[in-house]
């Protein structure tokens, strides 16, 4: 035994040799180091912030029962937009509030039953500002109050979702009118409701736990769940099985399912696909497998960061189209991010 | 700052490749400082992590996540003597993880359909002589735990207790799975290089 150890003492001793250190490697652990500290540190900071707005918040309903006078429109999260006056019942006008701050813009108007309703000027999707559908120069269609710039998704007047390609409804706040002010608390944000798949349909997973462990569970399940699992069967249906984040090439893989079908999508730096270098997130690759439902689709993009949303549309052989959206976590390419979420998963007809 | 580099190879140039964080204030870990603890190794780890993925660009990418740890938990270290086994226990529990996540992929992958079959460890042996490489190419054929064990052991240098701690297993498997390790080498050595 002692000549192996010897042996592999001095194989190791001399591999070690070759090993060249850059220097660099130190000031980028750092740098990354320094990044997470600040991140716990904002955390942390975040909590305590959370916490005292909650006791004030707890506070202030008690204080509401105590006396029925007088909210007191402070700054910060509760947002005094205008007067009741500007919406009377039974009209159709519609304040808007620019953004201010840390707040999202908002638009306070009375739906078709006639009641003030706050909604969020920040999309559901991936957070763009909505429009007003009169800003917007096409004709939307009569029901069509707010538009989504990012995703050609339209919102009636409660803020529903109006056709394809969504089904979630805009995002709104708690409403006090008592005072004869408009008074909107950006503090809590409720999801809006969903309407009914209208062609199509939606898939959208949450994200995934940050941890490896985590992901393999999640994984298995995925496998466990296999063809079973179904859409409401109103249309085709994509199921995605997660996206992998290869940090060391900085690669984005997208597996995925369509009718049962397998696919991939990789998205990456451009010169991690040197022989595929078509840009603009056109299809290529190699032509034999053009038919995209078994397929890999490789999309070079010119380089990836924390934040970045990568979007992939394809068009499918029988003239659907496939969107998958893929956003990288926020910090950036970290070892620690091992599983990227998918953010969108969802397919229209054309039209 | 002056950098002792221990094995005489990390780079002692001014200020201006020591980086402003580092010469602003030094971090400390345990007893050492983070800049020492790098020059004294960096190298040493770089090359065992090589050894062990047979990558590497991974080795450093895995080296520099190691130092990134250290330096945004260095003030909860209890034992400032274990820093170097911490070191090494943060580094290889990463490479465990991405190992792990490789194996995930492809089963995915695999379960999805026809894809490239070309495998995503691509061995690139540094090595000066034959004997050298065809060592650290028998160590790279070894199983994970053997791989781990054997790394940490003769390229770490650690003790057989740290290399336990390091890994999170009792002295005593380690010991059997060096043994198993060495049973694999010999024989895998001999079939290769009869010399």
């Amino acid at each position: 035994m002692t000549d192996l150890e010897t042996r592999l003492r001095e194989s190791f001793a001399e591999h070690r040799g070759s090993v060249v250190v850059d220097r660099e490697l130190l000031d980028g652990a750092v740098r990354r180091g320094e990044r997470r500290v600040r991140r716990q540190r904002a955390v942390f900071v975040g909590s305590v912030a959370v916490i005292i707005l909650s006791v004030f918040w707890i506070g202030s309903i008690v204080d509401d029962q105590r006396s029925d006078v007088d909210v007191v429109p402070a700054s910060g999260p509760v947002r005094d937009v205008g007067s009741v006056d500007q919406v009377p019942e039974g009209s159709d006008r519609i304040v808007v509030a620019e953004p201010d701050g840390e707040s999202p813009g908002v638009f306070v108007l009375r739906d078709s039953s006639d009641q003030l309703v706050a909604l969020s000027a920040r999309a559901p999707k991936q957070g763009c500002r909505l429009l007003l559908a009169e800003a917007v120069d096409v004709d939307l269609g009569a029901d069509v109050v707010f538009h989504d710039p990012c995703h050609g998704q339209n919102f009636d007047r409660a803020g529903l979702a109006v056709g394809g390609p969504g089904i979630r409804g805009m995002y709104r706040y708690d409403l006090e009118s008592a005072t004869g002010r408009l008074l909107v608390d950006t503090s809590l944000t409720y999801p809006g409701p969903f309407v009914e798949s209208i062609e199509g349909g939606e898939m959208s997973l949450d994200r995934l736990g940050p941890s490896d462990e985590e992901a393999m569970i999640w994984l298995d399940a995925v496998e466990a769940a296999g063809d079973a699992v179904r859409h409401d069967g109103s249309g085709p249906f994509v199921w995605v099985l997660g996206a992998f984040h290869d940090v060391v090439s900085g690669v984005v893989t997208v597996p995925f399912t369509i009718d049962g079908l397998a696919g991939q999508v990789q998205v990456g730096p451009i010169d991690q696909f040197p022989e595929r270098g078509v840009a603009d997130g056109t299809r290529v690759g190699d032509p034999a497998r053009h038919d995209l439902t078994a397929g890999t689709l490789f999309i070079p993009v010119p380089s990836l960061a924390g934040g970045d949303i990568l979007q992939a549309d394809m068009a499918l052989d029988d003239g659907r189209w496939l969107r998958l959206g893929v956003l990288l976590p926020i910090e950036g390419p970290d070892l620690g991010d091992i599983v990227t979420l998918i953010d969108v998963a969802t397919i229209t007809a054309t039209r | 700052m002056r950098q002792q580099g221990m094995d005489g190879v990390v780079d002692t140039d001014g200020p201006a490749a020591t980086g402003r964080a580092l010469s602003a204030d030094p971090v400390v870990v345990g007893s050492v400082a983070l800049a020492d603890l790098f020059a004294s190794h960096a190298q040493r780890l770089i090359g065992a992590l090589t050894v062990y993925t047979g990558d590497p660009g991974v080795a450093e990418d895995l080296a520099q996540e190691a130092f990134a740890r250290l330096h945004v938990s260095h003030r909860q270290l209890r034992d400032p003597e274990a820093t170097v086994s911490y070191l090494y226990s943060i580094a290889f529990n990463q490479a465990r993880s991405r190992w792990r996540r490789q194996v995930g992929l492809t089963r995915a992958l695999r379960r999805l359909g026809p894809t490239d079959e070309s495998s995503p460890d691509v061995a690139v042996i540094v090595a000066r002589s034959a004997s050298t490489a065809a060592m650290t190419a028998a160590v790279g054929g070894l199983s994970e735990r053997q791989r781990s064990c054997v790394v940490l052991r003769y390229y770490g240098d650690l003790s057989v207790a740290d290399t336990a701690a390091a890994l999170g297993i009792s002295p005593n498997s380690v010991k059997t799975h060096l043994q198993r390790a060495f049973i694999a080498l010999r024989h895998d050595l001999a079939h290769e290089d009869p010399s």
